[in-house]
Formats: structure tokens, C-alpha cells, sequence
């Protein structure tokens, strides 16, 4: 008798492994195990993990594994091939009587959460731009600028929807830092830039410079909000390399 | 009023680009947009785009952003800051909760002020941002 404490994978035969792969990552949408390689992959399901290879089974999570098999072998059951150390786990396999095929497995690296990237980034929820007046800040970004305000966001709060990402104003209060503006700027796409220069001209804005910057491969004009935060009025007029556009 | 249409991006400052392009590729492990370099380079966030910035190779002096100038989406901000405090990075202060969102303060290698961020908590007509 060993002690087994859970079933730590289900191995899938497979004869086409990166078609399998495929299925399994893209049709039905797992998260796949990054440790993975050529010969073995492995995906989670939220409680098991699901493991495509040559050869099935079905993995006993033990306690340790060369225990667990004197064991077994005490009690008649034959293993073909020694102990397999992957670096991170220990695994020996062996069949039922009707030939199934099982492993005794246990994992002795602590198991690393993986999914997604490094810390999982999925967006950008704000940018944060410090005012010191509040209202001026909100009457700039509102009306000046033309964004629209979220209206579920609190006042003292305030934010704005330039349509991709939320621009969050703070105060030197709220965020108990001394109040210095953003040197490097937000850059808002406009459909033209010398128009939109014009509008803001007319509205009291000053730029650093007289006309619209060309890069060559866009149009920028340089400005800052009435705290001095640096803003760009920005155009791509020439495509990636690759025809797209950004 | 002018016709802004999205954030085509933010500029983050930096005075050693490798070590940044280090940090936003590796550490923060951002997508890095492969139509961009050698001279500009840009990582996506998913909706927004963060392009290194080298401000003194432009004649413009280098001072780090302020303090949380980009709040950046994670699904778990404490396992988020557990393993950037692994790889060296410094946090402000402990994991914030505001009652609807946790948050944790930290700075890239330039001192740049960014935010993890998960709002766990859907506004009061029920939809989430």
C-alpha cells in the first residue's frame, strides 16, 4: 500500500504531439505549462493537469517516490526503467495489471505560478498626472483638451477617457508626494495636428514651437498643461514597414 | 477643443536604455513592439504603449516621472510584487486597498514612478473599467 495524496497529471497519448499542442492550447484554450518541451506539454485546467505525450498515464502524486516503489515492487509490481530525475520532479513509471499506464510522481522544486508574462501586465488602468489645482485640472482636461470625464469615477478622483486608457489627475496630497509635473509626455492622437495646434492656440495654449514637428514618419507639436505637465499632439502619417499602422 | 481620439503613447525616461529595455522587456515582461527600434522603442501594456524615452540624447534634461504615473493591470498585485521584488525591484510603502482597488507603488531602475493595480470591486452600476 503507498500513500498516494492526489493525482498530480493525466497524461494523453498522442502521435502528433504539436497538432495536439495546437488543439489543446488554441481550440479548447488552456493555459499551457511554460516548462514544456518537444517531448512533453502540459496544460492546467484549474484543479488537474493535463499532459500530452508519446505514451499516456495517469500520475500518482506521492510523497516520495523510491519509497512508494520498494513498495509496489514488495508487492509483486515490476518497473521497467529506474527513477527519471526531470530537474524539478522525480517519476517512475509502471502498469495496473490490465496494462494501463501509471507513474508514481512528486515534484520537489516549488511549483512557480506561471500564467500569463513575467507579473501577468494585461493593460494600463491609468496614467497618472499630478495637479495642484484640482478644478483647473479638470476644467484643462474636460474642456480645453475635450475629453470625456468618466462619469463613474469619483471628483476627487477625476478621470478622463481619451479612448484606450484612463488619465487619472492626483494631487500632491492624495498621494503624499512632494508635487513635481511629468517631464515626458502623454501623447494624444489627433487627426491633424496643425488643426488641432490652432484650436488650442486660440484657447490660450502655448507650444514650444511655432509649428508641427515632422519626424518623417509623424507629426507631433509640443505643449503642457497648465501644471506644466508635458503633452504631445501626435500624428503617425506614414506606415510601419510593414504597411500597418499603429 | 481638439478631436483626441486615444493615447498613441507615453513616454517614460530613461538614462541607460539597455538597462530599461531590460526591465520593461524582462522584468515587467511587457510585449515589445517589433515595428519599433533602433532609435525608438516601444512596449504595449495591451491598450497603451510605453516608448523609451532617452531625454538627454534630445537636449532635454532627464528627471524621473512622478510618483504613480503609470498604474499598470495586473491580475494578482501580490504576487506581482513578490516576484519584482525578487528581481531586485524597489516598492514604496506596502499593498494599498482602497476599498475597491489594491495597489502597490514602485519604481523602474530610472526611478520612474509606477503602480501595479487590480480593481476588484465594480462600480456602483455594476460594470468594471
Amino acid at each position: 500500500m503507498i500513500d498516494v495524496d492526489r493525482i498530480d497529471f493525466i497524461a494523453r497519448p498522442v502521435a502528433d504531439l504539436s497538432r495536439a499542442d495546437e488543439f489543446y492550447g488554441q481550440t479548447l484554450g488552456l493555459a499551457r505549462n511554460p516548462s514544456s518541451d518537444e517531448h512533453w506539454v502540459e496544460y492546467e485546467t484549474g484543479n488537474l493537469t493535463i499532459a500530452l505525450s508519446e505514451h499516456g498515464g495517469l500520475g500518482f502524486g506521492v510523497p516520495d517516490v523510491a519509497e512508494a516503489r520498494r513498495t509496489l515492487e514488495g508487492a509483486g509490481v515490476e518497473f521497467p526503467r529506474e527513477i527519471y530525475d526531470s530537474g524539478v520532479c522525480h517519476t517512475t513509471g509502471f502498469a495496473d495489471p490490465a496494462g494501463n499506464r501509471l507513474f508514481l510522481h512528486h515534484r520537489y522544486a516549488p511549483l512557480e505560478r506561471w500564467d500569463g508574462d513575467v507579473t501577468g501586465v494585461d493593460r494600463t488602468d491609468f496614467v497618472g498626472i499630478p495637479v495642484t489645482d484640482r478644478p483647473a485640472g479638470v476644467k484643462f482636461y474636460n474642456e480645453t483638451l475635450g475629453l470625456a470625464r468618466n462619469a463613474r469615477a469619483s471628483d476627487e478622483w477625476p478621470e478622463f477617457e481619451p479612448g484606450n486608457a484612463t488619465v487619472l489627475l492626483n494631487t500632491p496630497e492624495q498621494t503624499g508626494t512632494p508635487f513635481r509635473p511629468s517631464n515626458y509626455a502623454v501623447s494624444l492622437r489627433v487627426p491633424d495636428v496643425a488643426q488641432s495646434m490652432q484650436d488650442l492656440k486660440v484657447a490660450g495654449v502655448e507650444f514650444q514651437f511655432e509649428k508641427p514637428y515632422d519626424s518623417g514618419v509623424c507629426h507631433k507639436a509640443f505643449f503642457a498643461d497648465p501644471d506644466g505637465n508635458s503633452l504631445i499632439l501626435h500624428h503617425r502619417h506614414k506606415p510601419y514597414s510593414d504597411g500597418s499602422l499603429p | 477643443m481638439i478631436d483626441a481620439q486615444r493615447i498613441d503613447f507615453v513616454a517614460v525616461p530613461t538614462q541607460d536604455l539597455d538597462r530599461a529595455l531590460a526591465f520593461y522587456g524582462e522584468t515587467l515582461g511587457l510585449e515589445r513592439n517589433a515595428n519599433t527600434g533602433p532609435t525608438w522603442h516601444e512596449f504595449e501594456t495591451g491598450n497603451v504603449t510605453l516608448a523609451i524615452v532617452q531625454p538627454e540624447s534630445i537636449g532635454v534634461p532627464f528627471a524621473p516621472m512622478p510618483f504613480g504615473a503609470i498604474a499598470i493591470r495586473v491580475p494578482d498585485v501580490e504576487f506581482a510584487k513578490a516576484k519584482l521584488e525578487e528581481a531586485g525591484v524597489e516598492f514604496r510603502g506596502e499593498i494599498w486597498d482602497s476599498s475597491v482597488c489594491n495597489g502597490a507603488a514602485f519604481f523602474d531602475p530610472d526611478g520612474n514612478g509606477l503602480l501595479l493595480h487590480h480593481r476588484y470591486a465594480p462600480y456602483n452600476d455594476g460594470t468594471t473599467p
